[in-house]
């Protein structure tokens, strides 16, 4: 079984890109487990066609502790399993605690199996419980997805910082396996995603050029590979889940200090 | 973010903030304080409290309610606890309610100043009890004392002749005597105490702290509650119970200087009680005696000190160990307490 955690700024495309690479994964007879860990639980929803499932922290709310896995995992587009995390409505509560909670059912209810599990994790490591997913036990590879936007390769550098600084522990076992560019359209974005994945010690897996194809998929409540399957764009998302799949290189990365974070940037910006 | 640090040892680490906040508000005698967090936190406390009070044979537990978070308020926040709990403890009816906040409270970000505001049927008033602040034992008493000011009436300019005593430490041992060596001093000057904030005291006195002219510090850590009452009433305020037998004089001083009266016989009379004192432990004399210091109060020190020069002890490395007060021992009751622990260790020599 293999454990990947997709991890990257907000509203950078982490969600479509999970939802369409176990869809990829699923069309090749994989069984593949996607757990959403967004409070904003939407991770699973082109899968589920549209379909808002019960998230497990208000299931946990309301059943307290008679829950089986039937209640919070469902089957969604080509056997996919999804499940949603949930967590505290803006502004109250502790989001990362509830990701805890998750991860702690999950393990108790022995639904943490399949040939892959894919977390989907909100958009920064912004404390110990979105760490979660990268801890002992659970994903042993994290793929940052990043587009060429300063603010973006900022926040998947703080991430690669979150990986080096765990894998400091000697038992811990996550590595980081590679960066994932979203086109933004910004001329040069791929040489610069790829440039920056070189600079922190990765390499880019694969670049997803913008496509308006993803914005109908998800006007149609699917995943391009469900929607358009015989797309480029869906093309683009198999080709990146066969590199997953047979990428072998993980590297404990080297995060880059902000000046040289914006050099970068900058230096792309002027040519 | 605060970054002050609690000392990681326990030698003068008195407890808790939410410890020092609940040996203030357990003490309002018609109150009930809510205490939001785990059910860990108050009844631990409760435990601390029940102990600490059966040693000075105190029957009187307060009433504490815990908001009782578990995990799911973590997650999902934990108002809605706080507010079932807020109907619990004024179904109850007390003249007061006190809602202090723990640290699972203040870390998940539940706005407890808010819900305090609320309106009820008698006033809520919120605490800042939250240990990971950096604060101690000491932070809690300040943080209730200071929550406790916002009940006192703004127009209390009538200002009668009492002497306002502010944040006696409840739990100590020696509390009682304490208070009688104030009213003794007091009492040198013609004057009387007022209102004890807080020592088992109805919340109906909070409403009129403003109206003593003078107001007496438990120790100077408490000056910023002084500072409050100050700017608020124009109090004057004498930042510590005197220490040993050299603070009560300065301490006279002080008070004639704010209420009018010339100090100048009860000094008088002070010296000679002193004198009287220090004869009375004639037989420790000259004795060669040396002091654990070890995490003891620098004032508690100085206070020791100069008692060993007012007798002529010897202090020398190979001297008889002899133990400190943990607090500073107040006025001549309390160096004599330490006078008579030396004594009773030196018959043992």
């Amino acid at each position: 079984m293999r454990q990947i955690a997709l991890y990257g700024k907000g509203g950078i495309g982490k969600s479509t890109t999970s939802a369409n690479l176990s869809a990829a994964w699923a069309d090749k007879g994989l069984d593949v487990l996607q757990i959403g860990c967004d409070p904003k639980h939407d991770s699973t929803r082109m899968l589920m066609h549209g379909r808002v499932i019960p998230t497990v922290l208000d299931l946990l709310r309301e059943q307290k502790h008679d829950l089986i896995v039937s209640d919070v995992i469902y089957t969604g587009y080509s056997g996919v399993r999804c499940v949603e995390a949930g967590g505290p409505e803006p502004g109250i509560g502790c989001a990362g605690r509830g990701i805890i909670a998750t991860f702690q059912l999950l393990e108790k209810l022995g639904a943490l199996r399949g040939d892959l599990i894919v977390y989907d994790v909100l958009g920064d490591v912004v404390c110990g419980g979105f760490a979660m997913p990268m801890r002992e036990g659970y994903a042993k590879e994290v793929y940052l997805v990043t587009s060429g936007e300063l603010m973006s390769l900022y926040a998947a550098n703080n991430i690669a910082k979150a990986i080096s600084r765990l894998s400091a522990n000697k038992r811990s076992q996550v590595r980081l396996a590679g960066v994932i560019g979203n086109g933004k359209n910004i001329e040069c974005e791929e040489e610069l995603v790829s440039e920056f994945a070189d600079a922190i010690g990765s390499q880019m897996v694969a670049f997803i050029p913008r496509s308006k194809t993803v914005t109908q998929a998800e006007l149609n409540k699917k995943t391009v590979i469900d929607y358009a399957p015989a797309s480029s764009q869906a093309e683009v998302y198999r080709s990146c889940a066969d590199t997953i799949l047979l990428n072998t290189e993980f590297s404990i990365p080297t995060p880059l200090s902000i000046d040289d974070l914006e050099s970068l940037a900058y230096r792309y910006l002027k040519e | 973010m605060i970054l002050s640090r609690s000392p990681i040892d326990t030698l003068r680490n008195e407890g808790c903030t939410l410890t020092g906040v609940l040996s203030v508000t357990g003490f309002m005698e018609d109150a009930v304080t809510v205490i939001h967090g785990p059910s860990g936190c108050t009844h631990h406390n409760a435990s601390l409290l029940h102990a600490s009070l059966a040693e000075i044979d105190e029957v009187h537990i307060p009433c504490l309610l815990s908001s009782n978070i578990l995990e799911e308020e973590v997650i999902f926040g934990g108002e809605d606890a706080l507010l079932h709990t807020l109907d619990a403890a004024e179904a109850r009816s007390p003249s007061l309610i006190c809602v202090v906040s723990t640290c699972i409270a203040d870390t998940i970000g539940d706005d407890c100043a808010a819900l305090c505001r609320q309106k009820r049927s008698m006033p809520v008033i919120h605490i800042p009890g939250a240990g990971f602040l950096g604060g101690g034992f000491s932070e809690g008493i300040r943080n209730a004392l200071t929550s406790l000011l916002t009940l006192a009436d703004s127009d209390s300019s009538t200002h009668d002749d009492s002497v306002l005593i502010v944040g006696e430490k409840n739990l100590e041992y020696e509390a009682e005597e304490n208070f009688s060596e104030i009213c003794r001093l007091l009492s040198l000057l013609d004057l009387a105490p007022g209102i004890r904030f807080v020592r088992r005291a109805p919340v109906s006195d909070c409403q009129k702290i403003g109206s003593a002219p003078v107001a007496i510090m438990r120790e100077p850590s408490l000056l910023p509650v002084g500072s409050i009452l100050s700017s608020r009433f124009n109090t004057h305020v004498i930042p510590g119970f005197p220490v040993g037998t050299k603070g009560t004089s300065g301490f006279l001083q002080k008070l004639g200087e704010y209420t009018g009266i010339d100090p100048r016989s009860a000094i008088h009379d002070e010296e000679g009680l002193i004198a009287d004192l220090y004869c009375s432990f004639d037989d420790l004399r000259c004795e060669s005696i040396r002091l654990n210091r070890a995490g003891a109060d620098p004032a508690t020190i100085m206070a020791a000190e100069s008692a060993i020069n007012s007798l002529g002890m010897k202090i020398r490395s190979e001297g008889y160990p002899l133990p400190l007060p943990y607090d500073p021992p107040i006025g001549i009751s309390g160096t004599r307490r330490m006078l008579n622990a030396w004594r009773r260790c030196l018959s043992h020599a």
